[in-house]
């Protein structure tokens, strides 16, 4: 008879074989919500339409939670769908021109962490140019890697790629960047 | 950040990519998150966790017989088929008026408390100001009444989705107005609603949904003031787009029509650019490219928007028995149209009927 699957409150490690995902997806919304929030906010230039790609992403994920099979790990399972609902916005290329000045000030309500004030636009415009001169590949890796903050191997799940293809994506896209930011590109 | 021991070893040894590493780690800290969205679609969740619960409660205490669903789906088969019989000897593309006199209203205010849904075969309407009545055009004896969770104030304004069968209905109680979604109940889901935006001192008129359904256009009126705002449904936030009123958009979501000082003004959504159309009001499109409105003769009038300036014409309405057109509005489908005519006695009556090409 097969062992019962181990159950607690928080996942066991995603790399092992017993992993099990317990919680209710109220309490994976109040963990995941940033980060898909950040990510967002970082691929998306107007931070309305990433605000509205969030809501999207956790309202799909919500409909098709019966789908998702809890012995692998969630940040997987939420970042692929909200890969995919940023590919289908760009595709539609849904995004109006806003004033670049938007794109993280200009918030009149107080609900942003106090963390933001410590970095200038200026550096967050200047990523986004840079990385604008990567490939898809290493944008997307990046993003997700850097930005989701997911590992390689949650990183190759949701792109559907090798791990290994992964880091050597990741390898050339650092390097190029360190580059950028050697040559002061942008500046 | 973790991938120093992923990264090549001559490579991480590189003081200058831990340095990038350390950067990179920083701006993912300093993008902010946005906590108000945060706690606000936590509630949109918890009540759709509630709707998808019940609904499956429901589901679980069982379905209609198989019978009687064969029965349901003969008989509009056959409805179809008298219908596309019936189409087919009529030449296309002419305006023709099919349900004279659908429905009596009793005030000129009331122009904007009914619509057609996207198919243009159900219509729904506000009587006796505080109940919205909505029944399936073949069926008129199958009136369906929806409630709201509060309904103290009157309804003053409706508008049908363009896809799902939920309906955008503006409550004004008082100096408060409010903007509320109400799903349709139909044999697979029971009614229920929304609250969009409430505010006081303001008073919301003729909403209108984006072509995705995700936001609704609508007039907003404070100190005698007319602006074209926009609400998201699905992050909540709000924003003014024009001054003017009645805005109703492309079905490609490109341009907004609306209202400005007794004249029809179309906009461009991505560059602000704003177009005088003509004198009239009530501009409702009819394909991606041309609107109609009604003319203060009280006649139905077309334009060509993508022509600079655009090309004006009067729209001929084969059996109209004349009298003055107040509103005309094409449901979703573009192919039917909702008419709206002064009563023959008095002006302050008005006369709903369906028209389609």
């Amino acid at each position: 008879m097969a062992m019962a699957m181990k159950r607690s409150t928080r996942p066991s490690s995603d790399s092992s074989a017993e992993y099990y995902e317990s919680r209710d997806f109220t309490e994976l919304y109040d963990e995941y919500f940033d980060r898909v929030n950040r990510y967002l906010r970082c691929r998306v230039q107007n931070p309305w339409d990433a605000d509205d790609l969030t809501t999207t992403v956790f309202l799909k994920a919500l409909e098709k939670f019966d789908q998702y099979s809890r012995t692998s790990p969630f940040a997987s399972w939420i970042f692929r769908i909200a890969h995919n609902t940023y590919v289908d916005f760009m595709r539609k290329n849904r995004e109006f021109p806003v004033d670049q000045d938007d794109l993280l000030g200009g918030e009149p309500d107080d609900t942003w962490q106090p963390e933001r004030q410590a970095l200038t636009n200026e550096e967050i415009r200047l990523l986004r140019d840079r990385l604008d001169k990567l490939t898809q590949d290493q944008r997307d890796v990046l993003t997700l890697r850097y930005f989701a903050d997911l590992k390689i191997s949650q990183v190759a799940e949701v792109l559907g790629k090798t791990e290994s293809s992964v880091k050597m994506i990741s390898y050339r896209a650092l390097h190029q960047l360190q580059k950028m930011y050697e040559r002061g590109e942008g500046e | 950040m973790r991938d120093e021991k992923h990264i090549p070893t001559d490579w991480s040894e590189d003081h200058s990519v831990a340095q990038l590493l350390a950067h990179l780690q920083k701006l993912r800290r300093s993008v902010p998150v946005n906590y108000q969205l945060k706690a606000e679609l936590k509630k949109q969740l918890l009540q759709r966790i509630k709707e998808l619960d019940k609904e499956r409660q429901q589901s679980l205490v069982g379905s209609r017989p198989n019978r009687f669903r064969l029965v349901w789906s003969l008989a509009g088969g056959v409805v179809l088929l008298v219908l596309a019989v019936w189409y087919g000897f009529w030449p296309h593309g002419v305006l023709s008026v099919r349900q004279p006199s659908l429905l009596a209203m009793e005030a000129v205010i009331d122009q904007e408390r009914v619509d057609l849904n996207a198919d243009g075969t159900r219509i729904a309407y506000v009587t006796g100001g505080s109940t919205i009545r909505t029944y399936a055009l073949h069926e008129p004896d199958k009136k369906v009444d929806l409630s709201l969770p509060v309904d103290h104030g009157d309804f003053t304004s409706l508008s049908w989705s363009n896809r799902a069968d939920q309906l955008a209905v503006v409550e004004q109680q008082g100096e408060t107005s409010r903007l509320w979604i109400v799903d349709v109940p139909d044999d697979k889901q029971s009614g229920s609603s929304r609250l969009i935006k409430e505010e006081e001192g303001a008073a919301f008129r003729s909403p209108n949904w984006s072509p995705a359904d995700d936001s609704i256009v609508y007039t907003r009126t404070s100190d005698g003031v007319e602006e074209i705002w926009v609400s998201s449904i699905v992050s909540m936030r709000d924003w003014k787009v024009a001054e003017g009123s009645q805005p109703e958009w492309s079905p490609d979501g490109r341009l907004l029509a609306f209202t400005k000082q007794g004249s029809v003004f179309v906009m461009e959504m991505r560059s602000g650019r704003t177009t005088l159309v003509g004198r009239g009001g009530w501009p409702s499109w009819n394909s991606e490219s041309s609107l109609t409105f009604t003319t203060p003769e009280g006649t139905l009038a077309e334009a060509e928007v993508n022509e600079q300036p655009p090309v004006l014409k009067e729209v001929p309405i084969r059996s109209w028995k004349g009298g003055r057109l107040v509103r005309a509005h094409w449901a979703a489908d573009r192919e039917h149209l909702l008419l709206l005519q002064a009563g023959d006695e008095t002006e302050n009556t008005l006369v709903v009927s369906l028209a389609s090409r």
